[in-house]
């Protein structure tokens, strides 16, 4: 066997001169591989994952956001006394002045102005 | 004409399960990962076991590979510790030490010794007679084709140190399969 230099000495060592065996080298590998690769392509996507861990963060802060206003606006509603509600919700649906007073104030009514809301002030 | 995918690319596809980006993977790199599990085991069979076996490590590990680009350095170095695991497990169980355990077949496989032809087993026989740095220079520059620059960057080695082992390397070839067939020029 002359060895120099100027050629590929090893070149009988090539796995890819024998079709036949770097054939069956790869797909020995590819074989061995096909379990792993099943198992990625039925996992969800890490690379998705990552797409919805990027919009839960703003999406979380907007929510708390929007629930901090509505609970504000809650409160302050309910803190406001109920004369200074403007027009009064029973004097808008027709009741009778008296009954509209008794309600927007609070106030339980005395025996007399029952008897003038259910009969009229005719006096 | 189409350019082939870039080795980023077919990790991208292959950490989704893609065989044929991981199997364009293996197309690339066999040659290369062969080479290496050749020049630290010195055995046919035991080197495409070994590539096999580091293939298949490589997709587990898959996300473990910060730098895709660079995947075919990233598969020999798992390649190198395979083969190291490998003549281990082998030195134990021939209960020969390291050095001898290199020129002993890994198994026996008589299809395997049919197919071998002399030429093959003299230079498997021959290369035993190198270090483990010039049989993996030598194997990457004669069977991969790659130049002293991508063995230097893929080893770790400067240009220089790869031409010296390679050098030395083939000379103790020449040397070592003189000897095995005086008779030949």
């Amino acid at each position: 066997m002359k060895m120099n230099d100027d050629f590929r000495d090893l070149a009988p060592l090539d796995p890819a001169l024998d079709a036949e065996r770097w054939s069956r080298m790869a797909q020995g590998i590819l074989r061995a591989a096909e379990g792993e690769l099943a198992r990625r392509r039925e996992a969800v996507s890490p690379d998705l994952l990552l797409l919805l861990s990027g919009w839960l963060r703003p999406t979380l802060s907007l929510a708390g956001a929007l629930a901090a206003i509505a609970a504000a606006v809650l409160l302050a509603g309910r803190s406001e006394p109920a004369s200074e509600l403007g027009p009064g919700v029973a004097d808008a649906l027709g009741y009778p002045m008296p009954v509209a007073a008794w309600i927007e104030t609070d106030r339980p009514p005395s025996l007399e102005e029952v008897v003038v809301a259910l009969e009229g002030d005719t006096r | 004409m189409d350019m082939p995918d870039a080795d980023a690319t077919l990790v991208a596809r292959a950490r989704q399960g893609d065989a044929e980006a991981f199997g364009a993977l293996v197309q690339r790199h066999l040659k290369a990962a062969y080479a290496v599990a050749l020049a630290q085991l010195g055995n046919e069979a035991d080197a495409e076991d070994v590539c096999q076996d580091a293939f298949v490590t490589s997709l587990k590990r898959i996300e473990e590979c910060r730098h895709p680009e660079y995947f075919g350095v990233w598969l020999l170095s798992i390649v190198r510790n395979r083969a190291h695991d490998y003549r281990r497990y082998r030195a134990v169980r021939d209960t020969l030490p390291l050095d001898a355990a290199f020129s002993v077949s890994g198994r026996s496989n008589p299809l395997r010794d049919v197919e071998r032809s002399e030429l093959r087993r003299d230079l498997v026989d021959a290369l035993d007679g190198l270090t483990e740095t010039q049989r993996e220079v030598l194997l990457l520059y004669d069977l991969e084709g790659w130049s002293h620059r991508e063995i230097a960057e893929k080893i770790g080695i400067s240009e220089a140190t790869a031409r010296v082992h390679l050098h030395k390397g083939r000379r103790t070839l020449r040397e070592r399969l003189a000897k095995l067939h005086p008779e030949r020029p």
